[in-house]
C-alpha cells in the first residue's frame, strides 16, 4: 500500500496583521477545527516562528487546538525559515540563523521541536540542507521540480521515496513532494481534480512510495469556501488505499534509500532564482540590504573583540538582535514574489532602513560604553 | 565642463537675467558644484543673484549622480545631504525640491530626501504610468509614500521635455509647446526638465528658441511661470500613491545600468569595495571606542569614501558609456579598496602601539 501525507503550509508573516487576521480567521482556524473533529485524519503542519508567536498572542484558541493536535500525535509539526527568508539567495550565516531560530521559536513558543523543514518556495541549495541537518531537523521537504531539474531521468518510484542529502560530512532525509497532487489541491477548489487522480497516480506507485501533497492551508476558506469538504471526502477515498501517515512516521517505516545530490532550485514558475532576484524592486531591495546584511556579521564580531578587550558591548548585542530582526525581517520572499503586495514591499523597504541603523547605533553605543 | 558653461550655463544665466518674470528651477549636482567653485565661481554667483531676485529656485540632486535604488541607503542619504549642503555653502539657497538622478526612483528615496530636509521630488511620467497607467490628472502633484515616509511628487511633462530635443532638430515649435500647456486647466502644474546643455552647447539656436519661448508663456494668459516650490505652497497636493521602483530610461528598468557585461562586473567589485570600506569604518569605530586617536585615519576614511561615491557614479553604467568613464569607474573602485587596506592597517598598528 502506498503511502500519502497531507502537509499544510500556514505560510503568513506577521506584520500585516490586518491580512493575517484574516488567513487566521477564515483559513487557520477553521482547518485547525477540522482536525480537531477529525482525531483520524493526520497531517504534518508547517508554520514560521513568526507567525506561531502571533498565534499565541492573537489567536489562542487556534494556538492551543493546535498545540492539543500535536499532543495527540495527529499533528507532526514542520517548520521554515524563521522570517520566510528565501535562502538560497542570502548568505550562509543567515541561512543557518534562520534555520535554527525557526526551530528554536517553534520549540519555545509551541512547546515541540520541529521535525521537518519546508522551505519557503521550495527554494533549494545545498547551504539549505547544511543549516537543516545542523539544526537537527529529521527531514527535509523538496518540491518535485527539484528532482526533476536535477535528473529528469529519474523514475517516479524513485522521486517519491525517502533519501539522503550529504553536506559537509552530515546527512539529512530528504521527502520529494508531489507536484502534481499537490497543485491537484488547487485545481480541485475549481472543481477541475478530484481524488480519483490521485489514487490513479498512487496505483502506479509500490508500497515503499510516499505522495506528499504540501499545499498552502489559506486555500481552504479564503480561496475555497466548500474546501474542508472535499478534504474530509478526500481523507476517506484515500484511506481506503494508501496509508496516510504523518513523514515521521513514513521515515521509520521506510527508511531513506541511497544518497542523492540535488541543484538548486524552487517551485516558483521558472523554477529558478530568476525571480527572486530579479523581480522588478529586487535590484533595489537588494541595494538597501547590503550594507545592514554585511554589518550583522561585523559587528557582532567586532563587538566581541571589544568584549575581550574588556568594554561593556551588552547594549550593542542587544541592538544587534534588533538589528538582525528587522534585516530578517526585510528579507522575507514577500515582496520578491509575484503575487506581493505594496505593503509587504513597503514593510521589506523599512525594515531594511531600520535594520542599518540600528546597526549605526549599536556601534555608536559601543563607542560611549 | 568649460564648454558647457561657456556656451550653455552662461547662456542660460544671462537670458534670465534678461527677463526676470521668468520663473525657473535649475537642478545642480554636488559634483558640478564642486567643479564650478573651483573654475568658474561666477556661474555660482549667477545663480545666487537670480535666487535673489526671486527668479530662480535650485533643486538638490545626489552629489556624484548615482542611480539612488541600486546604491546602498545610507550613501543615498549622504550623497543627498552633501548635495545640499553644497548648495546651501556656494549659492546661499535651501533647497526643497529634488532630482533623483536619471530619475532612478524607488520608495525609500523618499526617506532618504526627507532625512536630508527636502519636500518634493521631480519624477518623469513614465515611472509614474508604469505604476499607474490610468492616473487621471497626471500633471496633478500628489503625495508619494516612501518607506517610512511622504513626499509631494510633481510630474516631468514628458511632451514639453522632450519637446526642446525635438525643437533642437525643427521638430518642436515655441507654438507647439504653448498649445500644449494651454490645454490644460489653471490648477495643474506643467514641468518641462531637461538638461541645461542642450540650450547653447547641443543646440545653438537653443538660446533664441527659448528666449521667444519664454516671451510666449508670458503673453499668454492661460500660463503662469512658477517656481515648483512656490506653487505648491499654495495648492497642496491632496492624492497620496504609491510609486514602483523604475527610471526614465526607454523600458522604465534599471537594465541600462546592472545587464551590460561590464555593468555586472562594476557593480560586482563595487560592492566588494563598499564592504571593505564599511569593514574600515567600523575598524575606525571600534579604534574610536577603545579610546584611540584616529584623527589622522579620518581624512583617508572621507577620500574612501568619495572615491566609491565617485565609482557609483552613473557615467560608468548608463546611456554613454564611453572606455574612459568605464575606466574611471573600475579604477575608482581599485582607489577605494586600497585605502580601505590602507586605513585598516593603520588602524591595526595603532592599537598594537597601545
Amino acid at each position: 500500500m502506498t503511502y500519502f501525507s497531507f502537509v499544510w503550509n500556514f505560510f503568513q508573516t506577521p506584520g500585516l496583521s490586518r491580512d493575517l487576521r484574516k488567513v487566521v480567521e477564515l483559513s487557520y482556524a477553521p482547518l485547525v477545527s477540522f482536525y480537531i473533529e477529525h482525531p483520524d485524519y493526520p497531517c504534518a503542519i508547517s508554520l514560521p516562528a513568526s507567525l506561531a508567536r502571533y498565534l499565541r498572542k492573537s489567536a489562542p484558541d487556534l494556538f492551543y487546538d493546535l498545540v492539543e493536535l500535536v499532543d495527540r500525535g495527529q499533528v507532526e509539526l514542520a517548520t521554515t525559515s524563521k522570517d520566510l527568508v528565501p535562502l538560497p539567495i542570502v548568505p550562509w550565516w543567515e541561512v543557518l540563523s534562520q534555520v535554527i531560530e525557526g526551530s528554536r521559536g517553534i520549540l519555545g513558543c509551541l512547546g515541540y521541536r520541529p521535525s521537518g523543514f519546508v522551505p519557503p518556495d521550495y527554494a533549494y541549495s545545498h547551504a539549505v540542507a547544511w543549516a537543516c541537518a545542523e539544526a537537527g531537523f529529521s527531514w527535509l521537504l523538496l518540491d518535485e521540480w527539484t528532482f526533476k531539474l536535477t535528473n529528469p531521468r529519474w523514475d517516479w518510484r524513485w522521486t517519491f521515496r525517502a533519501h539522503w542529502l550529504e553536506v559537509a560530512g552530515r546527512r539529512l532525509p530528504v521527502l520529494c513532494r508531489s507536484f502534481g497532487v499537490s497543485r491537484g489541491v488547487w485545481l480541485a477548489s475549481v472543481g477541475a481534480y478530484d481524488v480519483d487522480k490521485i489514487l490513479d497516480l498512487a496505483s502506479e506507485l509500490g508500497p515503499e512510495n510516499i505522495l506528499i501533497s504540501c499545499t498552502e492551508a489559506q486555500l481552504f476558506g479564503i480561496y475555497w469556501k466548500k474546501g474542508l469538504g472535499w478534504l474530509e471526502k478526500a481523507y476517506d477515498s484515500l484511506s481506503r488505499k494508501c496509508e496516510i501517515v504523518l513523514p515521521s512516521q513514513y521515515l521509520r517505516e521506510v527508511p531513506p534509500e541511497g544518497t542523492v545530490f540535488l541543484n538548486a532550485s524552487t517551485a516558483l514558475p521558472d523554477r529558478s532564482f530568476r525571480m527572486l532576484v530579479k523581480a522588478w524592486e529586487s535590484p533595489c531591495l537588494d541595494s538597501l540590504l547590503e550594507t545592514p546584511r554585511w554589518l550583522c556579521w561585523l559587528i557582532p564580531n567586532l563587538a566581541d573583540l571589544a568584549e575581550a578587550l574588556g568594554m561593556d558591548v551588552r547594549e550593542t548585542k542587544k541592538m544587534l538582535k534588533e538589528a538582525k530582526d528587522a534585516l530578517f525581517r526585510a528579507e522575507s520572499d514577500a515582496p520578491r514574489r509575484w503575487d506581493f503586495d505594496v505593503h509587504k514591499l513597503i514593510s521589506a523597504y523599512a525594515n531594511a532602513i531600520r535594520a542599518g541603523e540600528l546597526c549605526r547605533r549599536s556601534m555608536e553605543v559601543m563607542g560611549r560604553a | 565642463m568649460k564648454e558647457s558653461v561657456e556656451k550653455s550655463y552662461r547662456t542660460l544665466l544671462k537670458l534670465y537675467e534678461e527677463i526676470p518674470e521668468a520663473s525657473v528651477c535649475f537642478n545642480i549636482t554636488g559634483c558640478t558644484i564642486e567643479g564650478l567653485a573651483e573654475n568658474f565661481p561666477d556661474v555660482l554667483e549667477g545663480l545666487r543673484e537670480g535666487c535673489a531676485r526671486g527668479q530662480f529656485e535650485i533643486l538638490s540632486s545626489a552629489s556624484y549622480h548615482p542611480i539612488l535604488p541600486l546604491i546602498p541607503y545610507e550613501h543615498a542619504v549622504d550623497q543627498i545631504k552633501h548635495n545640499v549642503e553644497l548648495i546651501r555653502r556656494h549659492v546661499g539657497f535651501e533647497p526643497k525640491g529634488f532630482f533623483p538622478p536619471e530619475h532612478g526612483y524607488a520608495a525609500p528615496i523618499i526617506d532618504a530626501l526627507k532625512e536630508a530636509g527636502l519636500e518634493w521630488f521631480i519624477l518623469d511620467e513614465l515611472v509614474v504610468k508604469r505604476s499607474h497607467p490610468d492616473l487621471g490628472e497626471l500633471y496633478k502633484p500628489f503625495w508619494a509614500i516612501g518607506a517610512r515616509e511622504k513626499a509631494i511628487c510633481v510630474v516631468r511633462a514628458k511632451p514639453i521635455s522632450q519637446g526642446l530635443w525635438a525643437a533642437s532638430v525643427g521638430g518642436f515649435s515655441t507654438d507647439d509647446f504653448l498649445r500644449f500647456c494651454e490645454q490644460f486647466p489653471d490648477d495643474f502644474l506643467l514641468v518641462s526638465s531637461t538638461d541645461a546643455e542642450l540650450i547653447g552647447l547641443h543646440w545653438a539656436y537653443g538660446p533664441t528658441w527659448l528666449r521667444e519661448c519664454l516671451q510666449k508663456l508670458l503673453k499668454s494668459e492661460k500660463i503662469e511661470l512658477v517656481r515648483v516650490s512656490d506653487w505648491l505652497r499654495d495648492h497642496p497636493p491632496s492624492r497620496t500613491l504609491f510609486l514602483n521602483a523604475g527610471t526614465w530610461a526607454h523600458d522604465g528598468k534599471f537594465t541600462l545600468w546592472t545587464e551590460r557585461p561590464d555593468n555586472v562586473s562594476l557593480h560586482r567589485l563595487c560592492s566588494f569595495a563598499r564592504l571593505k570600506v564599511v569593514t574600515a569604518e567600523y575598524f575606525v569605530r571600534l579604534a574610536e571606542a577603545l579610546g584611540i586617536d584616529t584623527s589622522e585615519v579620518k581624512p583617508l576614511l572621507k577620500e574612501a569614501k568619495k572615491t566609491i561615491y565617485l565609482a557609483e557614479m552613473s557615467d560608468g553604467y548608463g546611456w554613454d558609456p564611453v572606455p574612459l568613464r568605464k575606466s574611471f569607474a573600475y579604477s575608482s573602485i581599485i582607489k577605494a579598496e586600497e585605502l580601505a587596506d590602507e586605513i585598516i592597517e593603520l588602524v591595526v598598528c595603532k592599537v598594537r602601539r597601545r
